[in-house]
């Protein structure tokens, strides 16, 4: 993408309603990320069905501004609560609060809100970049490749979200493509699992299931904890710290880089980038010892990376239609709503789009900035609010947020339903985000599967001999086995002999 | 931790089961295609593999109890500083079922189920203000009045930002 597109296309932007709905959404992006509880995930699907009536652009302007403003908002209460507003956040814990405690709780902010500014723009430019030059490779993807990649996406997703027991993320996947199956099938429309019921004939609604998994099985955790939480730190003033950006500008970079490579996995997400970065920093950082323990480079490379993985995720959204992670899910599931077709004719269909969204990223990082260094104890005064009275409003909003796609009170039981599931998938231990790509991918895994199984008359062979495939399938495999105690075991005793 | 995979072990298995059943009740033939193009092949394969996951749990926990060792020892823990007087502050004249989870989870769901119930048989002020009155009186967020209060503004705004500004339709 040429930068005279990316200009006309910012300048495009450059009107009182889209700034307006820019800085409005980052700001609330920003309290529902600082809100222990409440995720960026949430957040955008809340928005995604209360915007359902804005023109396409705008309700873009607005959801991934939401997006870019969680994702920064969850390190308020990372550093001044100990507590992560959003699981990107958990690491930026382990080093914004000991600043916190020293006294120095505004630096600690200005850090993290300039490191998720840069972040956010490493971000943005690959996006720039690499969209086209992925969808180009998109577009020699056939059936046997989609199919593949959403296999490769569930297994992918669900080892790096349960990191220590993959098993359970790669259920969690599974019940999601099954999940998925539930309505017309894509050929030839026959009912699925349906019971007869008329409501189910449409399948089960993604913003729904999003909602209900992510919001009401957080507001339900939420409530059941005895103990609340209370702001103790004051802060006096956030100081941009300009000093510490150019020392650590090879963190900075390292985090970016890993950041996009993160977020361009399908459904792995801010979270995971973030601890990615962090324990990189830490081992090429020449104060080791001082991670832990109030680092500077430690909250940049956390708050660099969760905020660069929000352009990486993006990036397979546009090209691919497969999610980065779980509010690129949503937002995937936004353009799809809005009559955008993303995946590889997108390019032909909207040549523009992709520069319209990096203009979207550019308007909400400025927002983010300016809010974050501006607002500072206003924000602090909503994490004040009782989560007593703050739930109960939250739960309302995502009945509205249900029930306003189709109109229909169905989808406000369904996503009850779903609520009461995610709690329990919680419980047990089972992440949310591979049932949400499960969920997704579903629709695209049947569909290829079958009709590429249709095309070559049974044969399962191109599924295993095409070079993409192959590629994919060597990846998932890899992932696999390398969480294979079975694997491992063989490996050693080869190795001992 | 091992009881809880066993019961979701089992609770996969039977819905793997069902999944499967289901899918071959599907139509194989007369599809306009051979078995390959069935609408029931994806989820009967989806719903072995659930099924095969969930035995695999039950096996698990019945079996590898060194697993679970392993899986218990050091996960970090970010939680705020233990200090009762202020992390109570707000909820007054503390009942005991609030200091257990389960009655508090039972009660925020049950809430919560009851509104959602309540939508479209009662009009949507007047359920989201009684909702968001009785879940703040009763985790003591706050007096009678001021709950009553707060849940009254909140509905009403609610509906005027969605409904008049959004133009978002409400249950």
């Amino acid at each position: 993408m040429s930068i005279s597109v990316l200009f006309s296309e910012f300048m495009a932007l450059m009107n009182p309603t889209s700034i307006f709905n820019a800085f409005w959404a980052t700001g609330f992006g920003i309290i529902v990320g600082m809100l222990p509880g409440l995720t960026a995930t949430m957040g955008v699907a809340l928005l995604t069905g209360l915007t359902f009536r804005f023109m396409p652009e705008q309700a873009m302007v607005v959801l991934i501004s939401t997006y870019v403003g969680s994702i920064y908002g969850g390190s308020r209460s990372a550093i001044l609560l100990n507590i992560p507003g959003t699981p990107a956040n958990a690491a930026t814990c382990l080093d914004g609060n000991p600043l916190a405690r020293k006294g120095e709780a505004g630096y600690a902010i200005g850090l993290a809100t300039t490191a998720s500014g840069i972040g956010t723009f490493f971000g943005l430019i690959c996006l720039a970049i690499f969209s086209p030059l992925l969808g180009k490779i998109a577009l020699k993807f056939g059936s046997w490749e989609f199919f593949v990649l959403s296999i490769f996406g569930i297994v992918i997703c669900g080892n790096l979200t349960a990191p220590k027991d993959p098993l359970k993320g790669w259920i969690a996947g599974i019940a999601g493509l099954l999940l998925s199956q539930v309505g017309q099938d894509p050929i030839q429309a026959l009912p699925r699992f349906t019971f007869g019921e008329l409501q189910l004939m449409g399948g089960l609604s993604l913003i729904p299931v999003l909602v209900g998994a992510y919001g009401v099985g957080e507001i339900i955790e939420v409530m059941q904890r005895p103990r609340d939480y209370t702001v103790r730190t004051k802060v006096k003033q956030v100081i941009p710290p300009l000093r510490d950006l150019f020392r650590y500008w090879k963190t900075i970079l390292r985090s970016g880089v890993i950041g996009v490579l993160v977020g361009a996995i399908p459904g792995v997400g801010e979270d995971t980038s973030s601890w990615i970065s962090y324990d990189t920093a830490k081992r090429f950082s020449d104060h080791p010892e001082e991670f832990g323990k109030g680092s500077h480079e430690g909250l940049i490379a956390a708050e660099t990376a969760n905020n660069a993985c929000i352009g990486g995720a993006i990036i397979p959204v546009l090209t691919l239609a497969v999610p980065g992670s779980a509010p690129a899910a949503v937002l995937l599931a936004a353009m799809w709503l809005h009559g955008i077709r993303p995946g590889p004719l997108l390019p032909i269909e909207q040549p523009f789009f992709i520069g319209t969204v990096t203009a979207i990223f550019l308007l909400s990082t400025i927002a983010m900035v300016v809010l974050g260094l501006s607002l500072v104890r206003p924000l602090v005064r909503v994490l004040q609010v009782p989560r007593m009275i703050l739930m109960p409003i939250v739960f309302t909003l995502c009945c509205v947020g249900s029930f306003a796609v189709n109109g229909r009170l169905f989808d406000v039981y369904l996503m009850f339903l779903f609520g009461i599931l995610g709690y329990f998938m919680r419980r047990n231990d089972f992440p949310a985000a591979p049932m949400v790509l499960g969920f997704i991918l579903g629709p695209m895994a049947d569909d290829n599967f079958r009709r590429a199984m249709i095309i070559t008359g049974g044969d399962i062979s191109p599924f295993f001999t095409r070079p993409i495939s192959i590629i994919l399938w060597l990846l998932t495999l890899a992932v696999v086995l390398g969480r294979s105690t079975l694997f491992r075991k063989l490996l050693r005793s080869l190795k001992k002999r | 931790m091992e009881k809880k995979d066993f019961t979701s072990g089992i609770v996969l298995l039977l819905t793997g089961a069902a999944f499967f059943a289901g899918s071959l009740f599907l139509p194989w033939k007369d599809t306009g295609y051979d078995w390959f193009g069935a609408p029931g092949l994806v989820p009967a394969i989806l719903a072995v593999l659930l099924a095969l996951c969930g035995l695999r749990l039950i096996i698990r926990s019945r079996k590898e109890r060194d697993f679970y060792v392993r899986l218990a020892a050091g996960a970090p823990c970010f939680c705020a500083e233990e200090d009762e007087e202020e992390q109570t502050a707000g909820e007054k004249g503390r009942p005991a079922w609030m200091d257990r989870e389960g009655p508090r989870a039972m009660i925020a769901a049950g809430l919560c189920c009851a509104y959602v119930l309540l939508l479209g048989r009662v009009p949507y002020m007047a359920a989201t203000a009684a909702f968001i009155t009785a879940f703040i009186l009763l985790f003591r967020g706050a007096g009678v009045l001021k709950s009553i209060c707060i849940g009254g503004a909140a509905s009403v705004s609610v509906w005027f930002v969605f409904y008049k500004i959004f133009a978002v339709f409400l249950p």
